[in-house]
């Protein structure tokens, strides 16, 4: 999950950050020193604490190579300390990413300095994208954010829309290996032209639409992402034309941060 | 690198089965509930003690498969 490039961010919001795996504390050593881990890496040898909580993965029989490891997934705990959000995948080889983690389990804003972003201007908006990440690693789901930042007054539509008018949307495409999942559009409000018998569902400010994706394939240096962001900017009267905004955004693969092979 | 072509073909990436989208797998203590306490030896062979080291901060526990594979 990287999470030690993006410790920071958690240090900064007051968030400790404890990691629990099956391994032996010499394992967990000798990647901490590999990786210069300055958070704790804990050893559930027995898987203890798993079955405890009841997060043993058991999809893996006891006979299997693997039995032992958990569901992969995370707990936000509250100074109180309860649970107050948790994730947690299905399948085992499924990490989200440590940034996505902040945004969505703290509402903290990650810091996208070093993160792959790319913007252009459209009418009566900016339109921008950042991926969650830094990079993009074999098998980790990431988040790419695309931002419409409107111009006051302005809104665009959510779809399903009648005839003759443009639903937002946003499309990416990329090399074979690339896999995008749905778009998920932020809440929207009603709204109604006048002589026009449809509620609309508008978003303004700044609309952020999260597109998750994967990169699967086991090689690469480079993703080229191509992002297209199809809109119509209106105001209480009238509106643009519409957009196709047409991003390119070159995203990195990133190294598997488990370098050695699976034992066997 | 190994010249097995089959490990360079695009695997599958499985469908999003994730908490709290489904519920059809067990992912433990409920969000409002207390987060069982929990002492475990870290990296450098010390007990950590989860309410202890948290010290009244908020905090992230990672459960993940294994830092060697």
């Amino acid at each position: 999950m990287q999470l030690q490039q993006n410790l920071d961010g958690f240090t900064k919001a007051g968030i400790r950050v404890f990691a629990i795996s099956y391994d032996s504390v010499e394992v967990l050593a000798a990647f901490a020193e590999e990786f210069s881990i300055a958070f704790p890496l804990l050893s559930d040898q027995g898987s203890v604490v798993m079955q405890r909580f009841g997060i043993l993965n058991t999809l893996i029989r006891p006979d299997e190579d693997y039995y032992g490891i958990p569901f992969p997934g995370v707990y936000a705990v509250g100074e109180d300390g309860a649970v107050t959000e948790k994730v947690f995948y299905r399948y085992y080889r499924v990490r989200p990413s440590a940034q996505s983690v902040l945004k969505d389990l703290f509402d903290v804003e990650f810091d996208t300095g070093g993160d792959p972003y790319v913007e252009a201007a459209g009418e009566g908006a900016r339109v921008s994208a950042v991926l969650a990440a830094d990079s993009l690693v074999f098998m980790q789901r990431a988040p790419l954010y695309v931002r419409i930042t409107l111009d006051a007054g302005l809104h665009v539509y959510r779809g399903p829309v009648p005839e003759g008018f443009v639903a937002t949307e946003v499309t990416v495409t990329g090399p074979e290996g690339l896999v995008v999942e749905a778009p998920a559009f932020p809440d929207a409000h009603p709204f109604r032209v006048e002589g026009i018998p449809h509620t609309f569902q508008v978003m303004d400010g700044t609309v952020e639409i999260e597109v998750p994706i994967s990169w699967t394939l086991n090689e690469g240096e480079t993703v080229p992402l191509e992002i297209m962001v199809r809109y119509q900017a209106c105001d209480d009267h009238q509106c643009f034309v519409p957009r196709t905004v047409e991003l390119h955004l070159d995203v990195p693969v990133g190294r598997l941060y488990r370098p050695r092979p699976r034992p066997q | 690198m190994t010249s097995d072509a089959s490990q360079n073909a695009p695997q599958e990436m499985p469908p999003n089965l994730r908490f709290p989208e489904t519920g059809a797998f067990p992912t433990g203590p409920e969000v409002g509930e207390a987060l069982p306490d929990f002492t475990l030896m870290d990296q450098h062979g010390r007990p950590v003690n989860f309410a202890g080291s948290r010290g009244g901060q908020r905090a992230l526990v990672v459960f993940h498969r294994s830092a060697r594979w």
